[in-house]
């Protein structure tokens, strides 16, 4: 790992710029379908309906976790850390 | 394993230390080794949707300087000139990494993840990348066909799925492409195909093996774990995977050491599992096999502690976390519209929903997710690990959307119920072993043990394998 020459060096951070830049990096290709591969099912909902159903499934979460006592001295699963300069 | 036995079909499916064996007394050379799995994944890996990308020349370079050092006798790891895959979700510098997602087809990075850096120290050959699911399946597929390279097929038999977002990992290792492979897991995603495929899959962890140069989709879930064929070859393959990694800021900056030679008696063991899940829990047809299996549990000696998982959320819980990491790296991209171009609907209309997460939903996730660790330090005082059937259900068809109808369960719970989702919340190692067949097509049992006790799972996965051969059966796959 040490081998490796600064510029190659990728933090998770950046990781994340890269993903959000993806879009200029990336090009699509018009690859033919893989062999023996059916055709993604096609759902009968329109796409109102199917934005409406994936909305609906995320108040549900928030309304089943809204229900959930938490007592308040429980702090949620992740630390942060001062960092030295 | 003779020289006389050295056929194709043999060296196909044999293990690390046999592989290993062969090479250090110079029957068979890696770039032999190289050349034969190369073969077989560019021919009958297409045939499943497992490869993404064949990385034969690479492999035949990185070949020819194992075979330069095994001829002087330089022996650097059991895992030396042996060939290997990785799931499409880590970088390998100058080949393409499209993590199962058309949008990604045509991305190249100039640097290996850490564990493709760290394998290449210990001279094993990487020669190719697999097929997974789509963005490793944030958002959430309806079906099987949630990938660039198309369905994941079933090594055991085709119209059924392989199981993912790991599919490629899963099916190489049993289809004999690949002697083992690299998978990731956020939830699910290793233990899953590995059960599916039937092949033996070890998730670490968290922390434990760095996720530099992988695809994020959850910042406090991703692991990156092994698929082969079996818990020795996993522990082998951990070994020289785990590590510090300044580069990973979730590094446990902790190492993993195989030490089967200290493993104490399995009488000492107490194994904490729920007699309804090998009967009520699973689907009919897979009953008999998951009876058997849990007798061959029960006649290790271990003591066995009939138990139950703490009460909560799970699903809940790990889904609004996925969720709103994923949304929160994935911005740019959903946002963007490139998102549309994913081959799954579900999965973009999921993506798009979940930029609507609230920060109060996130938070409340993970101060649940701090009770459920407390309840599991717990639970492990009193049982030193989990064994509960990793599936209840067989895979769903390759060729349909997923069944979304939940099948009638039991209204009590044991242990195997929301216990994939519970461990991953806490970080917990897990391995999958291959535990029997229902209608041909492979069951798994999983083991959970404390954090950073992957010994202690490996050692149980270890004894069940040395009374079973279930991990050594070959799918039907022909060339």
């Amino acid at each position: 790992m040490s081998s490796r020459p600064s510029f190659t060096r990728f933090t998770r951070r950046k990781w994340v710029a890269l993903v959000a830049a993806a879009p200029a990096l990336a090009q699509v290709t018009s690859k033919p379908p893989p062999q023996g591969a059916p055709a993604p099912p096609v759902s009968s909902a329109t796409p109102e309906e199917r934005a409406k159903k994936a909305l609906d499934d995320i108040h549900a979460t928030s309304e089943r976790l809204s229900q959930i006592e938490v007592p308040m001295d429980v702090e949620p699963a992740f630390a942060f850390s001062a960092l030295r300069p | 394993m003779s020289k006389t036995k050295l056929d194709e079909s043999t060296i196909a499916f044999a293990s690390i230390p046999e592989l290993s064996a062969l090479l250090q007394k110079h029957e068979i050379s890696s770039s032999e080794l190289t050349e034969l799995f190369s073969d077989r994944l560019k021919n009958i890996g297409p045939k499943y949707n497992a490869l993404a990308c064949s990385l034969e020349k690479r492999g035949r370079r990185a070949a020819k300087d194992a075979d330069f050092d095994l001829k002087r006798e330089r022996f650097r790891s059991p895992l030396q000139g042996i060939p290997y895959a990785a799931k499409d979700l880590l970088a390998v510098a100058d080949y393409p990494t499209t993590w199962g997602a058309k949008p990604f087809a045509d991305q190249v990075f100039d640097y290996d993840a850490t564990v493709i850096a760290r394998l290449s120290s210990a001279q094993a050959i990487l020669i190719g990348k697999l097929a997974m699911v789509e963005l490793a399946g944030g958002g959430g597929y309806s079906s099987a066909s949630a990938s660039l390279q198309g369905p994941g097929l079933n090594p055991w038999n085709k119209s059924y799925w392989s199981g993912g977002s790991s599919s490629g990992s899963g099916i190489a290792v049993a289809a004999g492409l690949v002697p083992y492979a690299l998978g990731s897991e956020t939830s699910g995603s290793i233990i899953t195909p590995a059960t599916y495929c039937g092949v033996t899959g070890l998730r670490p962890t968290y922390g434990l093996v760095s996720r530099h140069g992988a695809m994020p989709l959850s910042w406090t879930l991703d692991k990156i774990g092994v698929l082969a064929r079996s818990a020795e070859d996993c522990a082998l393959v951990l070994r020289h995977i785990a590590g510090r990694d300044d580069d990973d800021p979730g590094s446990a900056r902790k190492s993993f050491y195989y030490t089967a030679k200290y493993y104490r008696k399995v009488s000492d063991f107490k194994i904490g599992y729920a007699e309804i899940d090998f009967s009520d829990w699973c689907a009919e047809p897979l009953r008999p096999a998951f009876a058997n299996a849990l007798s061959i549990i029960k006649s290790l000696g271990a003591q066995m502690v009939e138990t139950k998982l703490p009460d909560f959320p799970y699903g809940t819980v790990i889904g609004a976390i996925i969720d709103s990491e994923a949304a929160s790296i994935f911005e740019q991209f959903i946002k963007g519209g490139r998102v549309n171009e994913l081959a799954d609907q579900s999965q973009i209309d999921g993506l798009k929903a979940s930029l609507t997460y609230s920060a109060l939903d996130y938070l409340k996730a993970m101060r649940v997710r701090t009770q459920i660790q407390t309840a599991f330090r717990e639970l492990f005082t009193s049982v030193d690990l989990l064994v509960a059937p990793a599936h209840f259900d067989p895979p769903d068809r390759s060729d349909q959307p997923f069944d979304e109808s939940p099948p009638k369960r039991p209204d009590r719970k044991g242990v195997g119920a929301g216990l994939v989702q519970a461990s991953n919340l806490c970080g917990f190692p897990a391995i999958s072993v291959p535990c029997g067949f229902a209608n041909g097509l492979p069951i798994g049992l999983q083991i959970v043990g404390p954090a950073f006790d992957e010994n202690r799972i490996i050692q149980i996965a270890r004894e069940f394998q040395s009374r079973t051969d279930f991990h050594r059966q070959r799918p039907p796959v022909t060339e």
